[in-house]
Parts: C-alpha cells; sequence; structure tokens
C-alpha cells in the first residue's frame, strides 16, 4: 500500500515535469527553439501567485491605482503600435541577416526600447504592491498568474527572442539560458531567495482508508490529486484547443509548414508567441499546483524544467503526448527509486550508502541516457519530419 | 491595355549577396492568364515570393490594383486577395485535407462564405471531398497539388499567383490541372500568374507570356506568337527542325543575345 501512495506521488511530480516538457515541445515544433527559461517562466508564475495570494488586502493608496492604470494604457499603446508596425518577417537564412539590421536601425528599435520602459514602469508600480501582496483568494490567484505568465512569455518571445530567428541554434540556447539566470535574480531580489510558500483551500487535506489490525492506512495527499487532475483538464482543454479553433488549428499549421502558413495569411509571427504564451500559461499553472505538494518553493524551483527536459527527450521531442508520457515516467522512477533504489544497491549490490542515495537524485539522466542509447528518437517519436 | 491588376516595375531581389531577380518588369491584366517562363534557377520562384510579401525587393516597385504592395508582410497580401500556390504544393501535412482548405480562408470571417467555397472547391476536386477527413500527407502528388490549388482558392483572391503547378506529375494529371486552372480563370474569375519550365501546357493556357533567364526578362508577347518563336519553339518546347539539327546546332544562339 506503500506502494500506491509513492505512485500517485510519483504521477503527480511527473505530471508536472510533463506539462513543464509540454511546452519544451510546443515551442520547439513551431520554432524549432529549445526554451531554456522555461523552468524559471514557471517560477516566475509560481511567484506571480505568490505575491497575489499572500498579505492582506487592504486599501490601495489613493495614488497608485491612477498611476498603474496610466502606466498600463502606455504600454499596451505602445505594443500595440509595435505589433502594427513590421517585425523581421520570415525570409530564407539567407536573406534574414541584412534584413534584421534593417530593423534594429530604424524606427522599430527606439519603440521597442519604449515599451520595455513602459514595462518596466509597469513592473515597478506591481513590484511595490507585490512585496505587500494583494491577499486575493487562491481561486482568483491561479487564473490571474496564469494570464501574467502567459503575457510573460508572450512577451519574451515577442521583445526578446523573436529578435534572433535566423541565427544558429547556440544563440537560442544561451540568450534563453541568460534570460532564466535574469529572472531568478529578479525574483530573489524581489521576494528574497529563502523558501516561499503559500496556503491553498486544500494544502494539508488527505485521503485516509484502508488500515486495519496491524496495516496502516493508505494517506494520499489531496495536493497530488489536484495536481493529477489539473494536468488531465489542461490536457483536455489543450487538446480541444488545438484541434478546434481556428488559431489553434493555425498554431499546427504554422508548425508544420511555416512559409505555407506565411503564404495563407497566417500572422505566424503572433503565432509563435501566443506558442510562447500558452507554454507559459501551463507551466504557471503546473508550478502554482506544485506549491502544496512541495509546501515550499524558492527561485530555485525553475531548475526543475532540467527534469522536465529529460522528459521531453526520454518522450521523443517532437511528440506531445510523448512529452506527457516521458514526464510520468520520470516522475514515477523518481518516486520508486528514492524509496527502494538504495536499499537495493546498498544491500544487494553493495555500493557505499552514501553513494547509494545519491543515484535516485539523477535517476531521470540515467533514463535519458538509456533511451538515447537504445531509441534515440525517444520511446514515443511521431514518424515525422517537419517540411520547411 | 486596361490598368494592370498587379504590375512589377523594375523589381531587383536578392537572397543575401546573390542577386536573383535583376530589374524584371511585368503586367497582369484584370481576368487574364499570364505566365513566366524559365528554366530552373531563372528566378520564377522568387518573383512570386516578391510578390506575396515573403521577400523584399531592394529596388522597385510591386503593384497591386495600382496600389505599392512591396513593403507589405505577407499576411497583408494575402488578406488584400493574392494567393499563393507555392513550388512543391506545401500542404500542411498533419491537418486533414479540410483542415487545409480552412487554413486558406485564414484571412476571412465570413463563415457562410467559406463553408459555400469549401463546396465550391470539392465541387471542382471532388476527390478531395473523399478525402477530407484525411491528413494530406497521405495524398498522392497530383491531389497535393489540387489542395494546394483549392487551399489557395479558398480566400476567395482577385489574383493567384501558380508556381510550377505541373511540377513532378504525369502528362495526364498535368493536363487535367492545366484544364482545371483554365476553368477556374473562366468560371471565378481569378487572375493568375502561372510560372511554368513546363512551357507547352503554360503557353496553350496562358493568354500573354514572359520569358525569364536568369533573373531577367528577355522576350515577352503573347502566347500564341510566343509559340510561333523559334527560340521558344527550340529552348522551351524542345521541337527542332531536323534539317538543322546537328549541323547547326552549336552554332545556334539565341536571337536575345
Ligand atoms: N534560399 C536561397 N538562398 C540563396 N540563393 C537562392 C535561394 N533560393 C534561390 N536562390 C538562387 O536564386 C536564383 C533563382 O531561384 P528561383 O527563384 O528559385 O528559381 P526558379 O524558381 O526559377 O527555379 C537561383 O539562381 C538560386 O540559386
Ligand atoms: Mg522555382
Amino acid at each position: 500500500m506503500e506502494l500506491l501512495q509513492l505512485l500517485i506521488s510519483g504521477i503527480a511530480q511527473g505530471c508536472v515535469y510533463g506539462l513543464l516538457a509540454l511546452g519544451f515541445v510546443l515551442i520547439y515544433k513551431a520554432t524549432e527553439q529549445v526554451n531554456f527559461a522555461q523552468g524559471d517562466i514557471m517560477m516566475m508564475g509560481t511567484f506571480f501567485a505568490f505575491a497575489f495570494i499572500t498579505g492582506t488586502s487592504k486599501p490601495v493608496s489613493w495614488w497608485s491605482a491612477p498611476i498603474a492604470i496610466l502606466a498600463i494604457c502606455v504600454g499596451a499603446a505602445l505594443f500595440y503600435l509595435l505589433h502594427k508596425r513590421r517585425l523581421p518577417a520570415w525570409r530564407d537564412t539567407a536573406a534574414s541577416q541584412p534584413r534584421l539590421q534593417q530593423v534594429t536601425a530604424g524606427g522599430a528599435y527606439w519603440l521597442n526600447l519604449l515599451a520595455i520602459v513602459a514595462l518596466y514602469a509597469v513592473a515597478a508600480i506591481f513590484a511595490i504592491r507585490f512585496l505587500s501582496g494583494f491577499g486575493m483568494s487562491w481561486w482568483l490567484a491561479l487564473p490571474l498568474a496564469a494570464i501574467c505568465g502567459g503575457v510573460l512569455g508572450y512577451t519574451l518571445d515577442a521583445v526578446i527572442v523573436r529578435r534572433i530567428i535566423g541565427q544558429p541554434q547556440f544563440a537560442v540556447v544561451i540568450l534563453t539560458l541568460a534570460l532564466g539566470f535574469m529572472m531568478r535574480a529578479v525574483a530573489g531580489a524581489i521576494w528574497g531567495a529563502d523558501d516561499k510558500g503559500f496556503t491553498t483551500p486544500y494544502s494539508g487535506d488527505v485521503i485516509r482508508f484502508g488500515g486495519g489490525e496491524g496495516t496502516n492506512p493508505v494517506v494520499i495527499g489531496v495536493p497530488s490529486l489536484v495536481i493529477i487532475g489539473g494536468t488531465a483538464v489542461m490536457i483536455i482543454g489543450l487538446y480541444l484547443f488545438f484541434r478546434f479553433t481556428k488559431i489553434g488549428v493555425a498554431m499546427q499549421a504554422a508548425s508544420q509548414n511555416q512559409l505555407a502558413a506565411y503564404y495563407m495569411g497566417i500572422p505566424v509571427k503572433y503565432v509563435f508567441s501566443m506558442i510562447w504564451a500558452i507554454s507559459a500559461a501551463v507551466a504557471t499553472v503546473a508550478g502554482i499546483l506544485l506549491v502544496p505538494k512541495l509546501e515550499v518553493f524558492s527561485p530555485e524551483v525553475g531548475l526543475l524544467s532540467i527534469t522536465a527536459f529529460a522528459a521531453a527527450v526520454v518522450g521523443g521531442f517532437g511528440s506531445l503526448p510523448g512529452a506527457i508520457l516521458g514526464g510520468l515516467i520520470i516522475g514515477i522512477a523518481e518516486a520508486l527509486s528514492t524509496r527502494y533504489l538504495p536499499d537495493i544497491l546498498i544491500d544487494i549490490v553493495g555500493l557505499d550508502g552514501s553513494f547509494a542515495n545519491k543515484i535516485p537524485q539523477v535517476i531521470a539522466y540515467i533514463i535519458m541516457l538509456a533511451v538515447l542509447i537504445i531509441r534515440p528518437q525517444g520511446l514515443f517519436a511521431q514518424i515525422q519530419r517537419k517540411k520547411v | 491595355m486596361a490598368e494592370p491588376i498587379l504590375a512589377l516595375r523594375n523589381v531587383e531581389t536578392y537572397y543575401g549577396p546573390v542577386m536573383a531577380i535583376r530589374g524584371v518588369s511585368l503586367q497582369v491584366a484584370e481576368g487574364d492568364i499570364v505566365t513566366v517562363l524559365g528554366a530552373n534557377g531563372a528566378g520564377k520562384t522568387t518573383i512570386l515570393k516578391t510578390i506575396s510579401g515573403v521577400m523584399d525587393p531592394t529596388k522597385g516597385q510591386v503593384l497591386f490594383e495600382g496600389r505599392e504592395i512591396q513593403k507589405r508582410d505577407p499576411d497583408w497580401v494575402a488578406r488584400h486577395g493574392i494567393a499563393h500556390v507555392p513550388e512543391g504544393r506545401e500542404v500542411f501535412p498533419f491537418l486533414t485535407v479540410r483542415e487545409n482548405l480552412m487554413m486558406g480562408a485564414y484571412t476571412r470571417s465570413d463563415h457562410a462564405g467559406v463553408r459555400q467555397d469549401v463546396d465550391m472547391v470539392y465541387g471542382y476536386f471532388p476527390v478531395l471531398k473523399e478525402r477530407a477527413d484525411q491528413q494530406a500527407a497521405y495524398l498522392s502528388g497530383g491531389q497535393q497539388q489540387m489542395l494546394a490549388i483549392g487551399r489557395a482558392l479558398m480566400a476567395r483572391p482577385r489574383v493567384m499567383l501558380l508556381d510550377e503547378p505541373s511540377l513532378g506529375l504525369s502528362p495526364i494529371l498535368v493536363k487535367e490541372i492545366y484544364e482545371i486552372i483554365g476553368r477556374l480563370n473562366r468560371e471565378q474569375k481569378v487572375t493568375m500568374l502561372l510560372v511554368e519550365q513546363n512551357a507547352n501546357m503554360a503557353l496553350q493556357t496562358a493568354k500573354y507570356g514572359y520569358v525569364l533567364e536568369v533573373g531577367r526578362i528577355v522576350m515577352d508577347d503573347t502566347c500564341v506568337r510566343l509559340m510561333e518563336s523559334d527560340d521558344v519553339k527550340e529552348f522551351y518546347l524542345g521541337i527542332k527542325d531536323d534539317a538543322v539539327r546537328g549541323k547547326r546546332r552549336w552554332r545556334r544562339k539565341k536571337t536575345w543575345r
């Protein structure tokens, strides 16, 4: 019965990996970029929720409301103008460089800069509020933080990552890694680097059943169940979205054949930024649901995405169901190996205890390497090549 | 000639340092089929990409309904009535046939009209209706070409750009596709700019033709007269005067050189 508890806990953890991996795969399929800031976007989203939930709801001082509204309007207006203007469109790689230089030298560059400044103004005013907290209910904070996370993802792509389309892969890798570091630093500066937590309507709740003469009852944490249920809801929602909405089908189209999408008049750049937004919002929800399970989080929580990256590789980078299944495999493997593997290694193989205890921490990467060696295309790879 | 619906004026387009289009001017009158003939690498595809805004010309203007559009984004161009049937089909392989068609109508929001046009496309290409729920990747080459044309049609375009619709298809299929292209022009009043290596079919279908060599227009005339031209006959239609062959072949030069 201990096994059942471990399984559920592992599946819940695996769902979080899977949702993060989903974000990796969505962005990769669309733009062939790997977004290493994925975990830190999740972290930021979780802190947004933290800021919304903690504190007491007290009246806003008289000046901050009009200033916030004004700053938001300025930011929104600038972004509207920004997207009315030409940003570097898709070009054959060879043709893209001169065009990019032209844009950075032109007016759009200054407009971007202004927009960023306006964003900072908004962020500053919000930061003041964040520090004292909003004291919202969890039910309100969850969707609000998801939207804020989505806006963060959209902005990162539209303002920064999109600019280096046509550059070599490693440029994107370094850029997103750097963005991740920056977000960690920003979160640390605003909220401090120590462990944080917030309470949810179901924190600490457990479901207990079984247990009688001499046997322990099965104790299952409600937070784990909420993660599993929430993941299922999000997956179904995403499936319906990609399958049945016009913009969802357009996202698939732009991912499958970018050039043809341009010919159809699909605004590919906007579509790609929306994919970033979706990935970020999904990650944010995953992060928020994870908090009551782990009970604490800190700016370092984004490092989970390294494990999630392994999950995406195991699932066959490019398959959406594969990402979720890869996450589940790794989550379950972590839970089971943490409990059973050290004993096995010590008793049967005769390993040193301190070494054996470390193995479960790297089990995700061991699985990833094994998969890469045995089946490099991943366990659930679809047989497909992207045409560009 | 009346005001052309589409015109290029002295357009130059580069791939990085490589100049692919070297000052091309051409005109397409409303309701016509106009063809641009050229060998592989002549710059036909580049001309179409320049028109649809996927590439920007370094010099010159692209005029659509009298308006300069060379600086516009591809989605603007598509929204305003120029549909592109790309070289090599370029369907969305993992979307169904129906979803592919709906993507062709992406810029439209008149749902009733879109539904009507799906039926119109199915009317021209019944095979697409049979396979409406299959992924486009499983269609044959000819069916994919039909899908690409149908998808462009879904935008209700004023002008359709067709890039080598005969590429890789059997002669019978080529004939079938060209018949439908002709019908679409007549029945749906779609103006067409058709680029081809397959000069024979293109010249029979189109009204006016341009000959493109290494990024330059070297000749233009009505298709009837182009078919009579010795140069076009020899270099694009592969018809050679038997007596002249062999003896004079090495000396024969294109008159425009
Ligand atoms: N992506 C590219 N990068 C660099 N040069 C290119 C590219 N695409 C085409 N070219 C060059 O531009 C010229 C015209 O190409 P294209 O328009 O595709 O010819 P066509 O369609 O007539 O076969 C060719 O000489 C080709 O080498
Ligand atoms: Mg071509």
